[in-house]
């Protein structure tokens, strides 16, 4: 596997590099957008990882080019801003991941590696609805091309409703879905604040979720 | 107090005293004016009646004969509500007709006021002289009416005169009315549109259009708050200067230790340490920055109606607890307040950071309602602190023995600044079954469905 990391503090990215080295992961390093134009033009990598703010540009400039030109190369950025606006413009800009400055590097590594897997595995077991792809195996999902942030509560909830699309699932059976869990309870009430969570991420699309009270809850086509 | 009076109200006073006082003028002023007006006519009256009297007196065998003339009673008579008098005084003042009074009349020459039987008269004294054979002397016709008539003129004279002034003056007042209304127009405008304002919205009110002594106040307005928009924007970009500038460097530190002791041999304490402590300087910058975000954003950030359930939710979904159970009590009922959810969020995060590092599993974490106020709350399973700790608890940096070297007690001092902002405060509960830490928010009528 062979990674590209874009970062302008060299003794992070060294660090990094060695750490990912003795993890079995190739990676180049890049300081500046120039010297990682450069890189990709001559070499395939399986992800990037992207600093924002570089000493010729912004990191979300370099993606923006890199998804203008269909590369779906997985991009996983680093951010010094923890604050959430700049968490959504990243991943608005095409981002499959983020991570927050200091970071720990076995999390950097398990991240790496899920982006990968899962660009593989879009390549096979996908469920679409609409503009929104849900991909089976890591339970993640994008819409519109956007990779979209679910917690893995969210996600749990969301497989179950999407692998039984087109029916109403109760309260009940969500529930159950989380089970397995065991970290934290949520109680059944959470539920409901659950589905508010899945439609603020679906607002706006043709996907959307539809309550029959006393019934449940069902994930379909946006109706008009 | 009394409420400070309206300033179209203190306008209108003044314009209404100082009309007022010109009408008290004017109708006094009339009102005497009218007076000697009905005296002089009535005087003249007098006067021609006592000279009729006096030029049909004839002297007859050495003696005056008066023969009273009708004209003279028909000139008396223009006055018929009063009563009349009238005499005739020999040389030495003696009478030699007249009509009886009560009282002497003392008699002057020229007019001159007196009382006739008790009532206020007008009179006058005509003197003819007789220079004749048989009689020499002076002969004195008085002549007197009370002032029924003349009052009645008065006052007819004055308020003929009194009616359109008052409408004109009523007529005033109105106009005044307009003129103020008018004259404060702009200032209802700005103060309409200042209320209708949101307390968050720092762009300058424009001052086009608008009088002199109103653009100065505004003016000045519009400076300081682009002066504090100035501060709130220096401070923001304060924030996320130094996060950047820090976590770069933070994270560095960091790789390098984790790399320097993955290639060591052999344990090294100093390395462990050094470790231990760059993560705890992530975990401080993180809460410092957190903490100046929040105060930032409970100045500048407009509250919106916030589900304090979804907070309580987001607190378990945002970070990972591995080894911990940790337990959701929400109800079926929305618990809303009017806040910041960003700075909600923040509060309930170092609540259950400081259940998770202090207290014992398992924890709750629950949003519910008592009466008229909301609460978000964590419980865990220990004693708590003990009471010294917990009075101390929440001032910046306060560090117990038992904070460790990972809390510079910068937790509970956001939560302290976030219940301060929204009008709440920090409640801490401890008995059998656990320790309970909750920020009681007033709760907003619920408005959702």
């Amino acid at each position: 596997m062979r990674i590209l990391m874009v970062e302008d503090a060299v003794d992070l990215a060294e660090g990094v590099v060695a750490h990912l080295g003795r993890a079995g992961l190739t990676c180049d390093l890049a300081e500046t957008l120039e010297a990682a134009r450069d890189c990709r033009a001559v070499q395939r990598y399986d992800a990037i990882i992207l600093d924002i703010n570089l000493p010729d540009g912004s990191g979300l400039d370099l993606l923006r080019e890199m998804r203008a030109s269909a590369d779906r190369t997985p991009v996983l950025m680093l951010t010094a801003l923890a604050e959430v606006d700049d968490r959504v413009e990243a991943l608005d800009q095409g981002a499959d991941d983020y991570l927050g400055k200091p970071f720990d590097q076995r999390e950097l590594e398990a991240r790496l590696r899920a982006l990968v897997r899962r660009d593989a595995a879009r390549k096979e077991e996908v469920i679409t609805l609409g503009s929104l792809t849900y991909v089976l195996k890591d339970r993640s999902a994008q819409l519109g091309g956007r990779q979209l942030d679910l917690t893995r509560r969210e996600a749990a909830m969301l497989d179950v409703l999407i692998r039984h699309r087109g029916q109403y699932i109760s309260k009940a059976r969500l529930y159950d879905s989380l089970y397995g869990f065991d970290d934290a309870d949520v109680g059944v009430n959470a539920i409901e604040l659950y589905i508010a969570r899945l439609r603020k991420r679906f607002a706006g699309s043709d996907v959307a979720i539809a309550t029959q009270r006393g019934v449940g809850y069902r994930i379909g086509p946006a109706d008009g | 107090m009394a409420r400070p009076r309206a300033l179209a109200t203190r306008v209108l006073w003044a314009v209404l005293t100082i009309l007022v006082l010109g009408g008290v003028l004017v109708a006094a002023s009339t009102w005497w004016n009218g007076r000697q007006a009905a005296r002089q006519s009535y005087d003249r009256i007098l006067l021609g009646a006592a000279n009729d009297i006096a030029e049909s007196i004839r002297i007859q065998n050495g003696a005056p004969l008066v023969v009273l003339p009708v004209s003279a009673f028909e000139l008396l008579a223009q006055a018929p509500e009063d009563r009349i008098h009238y005499e005739v005084r020999g040389p030495g003042g003696t009478r030699i007709t007249g009509i009886d009074t009560d009282t002497l009349i003392a008699a002057q020459p020229g007019f001159f006021d007196a009382t006739l039987n008790g009532e206020p008269a007008r009179f006058v004294q005509v003197t003819r002289r007789f220079v004749e054979r048989d009689f020499s002397g002076p002969v004195d016709v008085i002549v007197g009416q009370t002032l029924r008539a003349r009052q009645a003129m008065a006052l007819t004279l004055s308020r003929d005169a009194l009616w359109p002034m008052a409408l004109a003056g009523l007529a005033l007042v109105l106009i005044a009315w307009a003129v103020v209304r008018r004259a404060l127009a702009p200032l209802d405008a700005i103060t309409a549109d200042l209320a209708a304002r949101d307390p968050y919205d720092l762009t300058a009110i424009p001052t086009d259009d608008l009088p002199h002594e109103l653009q100065v106040p505004l003016t000045a307005l519009n400076r300081f708050m682009a002066r504090l928009e100035g501060q709130l924007d220096a401070m923001r970009n304060l924030i996320s200067d130094t996060a950047h500038q820090l976590r770069t460097p933070v994270a560095a530190i960091r790789v390098q230790a984790e790399a320097a002791q993955a290639e060591s041999d052999r344990p090294s304490r100093a390395l462990d340490r050094l470790l231990g402590r760059t993560r705890s300087l992530g975990t401080l910058l993180d809460q410092l920055l957190s903490r100046a975000l929040v105060v930032h954003r409970t100045d500048s950030a407009p509250r919106r109606v916030v589900d304090l359930r979804e907070i309580a939710l987001e607190m378990i979904e945002r970070d990972d607890h591995p080894g911990l159970s940790i337990r959701l009590e929400i109800g079926e009922d929305p618990v809303t307040v009017r806040a910041d959810a960003f700075s909600l969020g923040e509060a309930g995060r170092n609540l259950l950071g400081n259940a998770v590092r202090h207290g014992q599993s398992p924890i709750t974490i629950g949003a519910d309602r008592i009466g008229p106020e909301a609460r978000l709350w964590v419980r865990d399973s220990g004693p708590g602190p003990a009471p010294a700790v917990r009075d101390r608890l929440g001032t910046r940096f306060n560090r117990s023995a038992g904070s460790g070297e990972t809390s510079a007690g910068i937790g509970l001092s956001i939560v302290h600044a976030v219940a301060a902002a929204f009008g709440g405060r920090l409640d801490m509960t401890a008995d059998e079954t656990g320790f309970t830490i909750a920020l009681v928010l007033p709760g907003e009528e619920d408005r959702t469905c």
